[in-house]
C-alpha cells in the first residue's frame, strides 16, 4: 500500500517530462557531400543530432573562428558523418555577418557550409531552431 | 518725446542701409553666377558695397586640397606628388623566418597524419606569418584535409 504513492509519483514525473519535449522536432544527423573529382563539397548537420540522436562516435560539425590580435584572422568549418567523410573550409576575409554568424552557434544551430576546390568556404549557414534540439 | 524720433530715424536709417546692401548684393551675385565658369578667384574687388569678398568655390576648393595633400605628404615625409605608402616593410630576417616557417609547415602535412601535436605545431606556425602566407597555408591544410591526404586522428576539429 505504502508503494502506491511512490509509484503514482513517478507516472507524473513521467508525463511531465514528455510534455517537456513537445512541439515540432527534426533530426539532422551530420551529411557530407564531396564532390566527384575535386576536394570540395557541401557539409550540414544539427549539433544537438551529432551529440544526443546518433549513436556512432564519428559524427560532429562545427564553426571556429580564430583572431591574431593586430592581424587578420580566419573563420574555420569542419563535418565528419558517421561514416568517417569529412570536408572542411576557411575564409580569411570573413564579413561581420560571417563572424555574428559564427559566434551565435549553441545546441540548437544547424550548420551548413560549402567548400570550393581550393579549400575556402563558398556558403556558411548557420540556423538555430526549437526543432532541433 | 526726442528719444523717440531719434530711436525711428535710426531704425530708419539701418532700413534704407540694409535695402541698399540688398540692391548692391543682387549685381554682385548676378556677376559672379556669370564669372562661375572661369575659375579665377576675384579677392578684394572693390564693389559698391564696401568690404565685400567675392571667391570662386571651385578655386577655393583646389586650394584647400592642394594645402591638405601637402601636410599629408609632410607627415608622411613624402613628396606631395609622390604616392601614400601604406605598407608595412619586412625585415630580410623576417621574410627568410617566414619562408623556413612555411617550409616547416610542408614538412608538418607531409607525414601524413593530422594529429595533436600537428594541430598545435601549426597553430603556432600560424600566428608568426603574414595574412596572406597564413591563408596559403590554411588552404593546403583544408585542401589536403578534405582530399585525405592528411588522416586526422585529432581530439576535435583538426585546426
Amino acid at each position: 500500500m505504502r508503494k502506491l504513492p511512490v509509484l503514482a509519483t513517478a507516472v507524473a514525473a513521467l508525463a511531465a517530462q514528455t510534455s517537456a519535449y513537445a512541439g515540432y522536432h527534426s533530426t539532422s544527423p551530420v551529411a557530407v557531400y564531396k564532390n566527384s573529382g575535386n576536394p570540395g563539397g557541401i557539409a550540414n548537420g544539427s549539433v544537438y543530432s551529432a551529440r544526443y540522436y546518433t549513436s556512432d562516435s564519428t559524427q560532429y560539425i562545427g564553426c571556429q573562428s580564430v583572431a591574431y590580435p593586430g592581424s587578420s584572422g580566419y573563420v574555420f568549418c569542419s563535418a565528419a558523418d558517421s561514416k568517417g567523410n569529412y570536408l572542411s573550409c576557411m575564409t580569411s576575409n570573413a564579413d561581420d555577418t560571417t563572424r555574428t554568424a559564427i559566434a551565435s552557434v549553441n545546441t540548437s544551430s544547424f550548420i551548413l557550409f560549402q567548400a570550393d576546390t581550393s579549400g575556402k568556404c563558398s556558403i556558411i549557414a548557420i540556423s538555430n531552431f526549437s526543432y532541433t534540439l | 518725446m526726442n528719444k523717440l524720433i531719434a530711436i525711428g530715424m535710426l531704425v530708419l536709417g539701418f532700413g534704407a542701409g540694409a535695402w541698399w546692401n540688398h540692391q548692391a548684393g543682387s549685381t554682385d551675385g548676378a556677376a559672379s553666377v556669370a564669372s562661375a565658369t572661369t575659375p579665377t578667384a576675384k579677392l578684394w574687388e572693390p564693389s559698391l558695397s564696401a568690404e565685400r569678398v567675392d571667391i570662386d568655390p571651385s578655386v577655393l576648393r583646389a586650394l584647400i586640397r592642394e594645402e591638405v595633400i601637402a601636410a599629408v605628404a609632410t607627415k608622411l615625409g613624402s613628396s606631395p606628388t609622390s604616392p601614400i605608402r601604406t605598407q608595412n616593410v619586412v625585415s630580410p630576417e623576417k621574410q627568410a623566418q617566414r619562408r623556413e616557417t612555411l617550409g616547416e609547415i610542408d614538412a608538418l602535412m607531409a607525414g601524413g597524419v593530422w594529429g595533436n601535436e600537428q594541430r598545435l605545431s601549426f597553430q603556432q606556425k600560424l600566428a608568426t606569418l603574414d595574412p596572406e602566407q597564413r591563408e596559403h597555408a590554411l588552404l593546403q591544410a583544408v585542401t589536403a584535409l578534405n582530399s585525405g591526404i592528411l588522416r586526422i586522428t585529432t581530439d576535435g576539429p583538426p585546426l
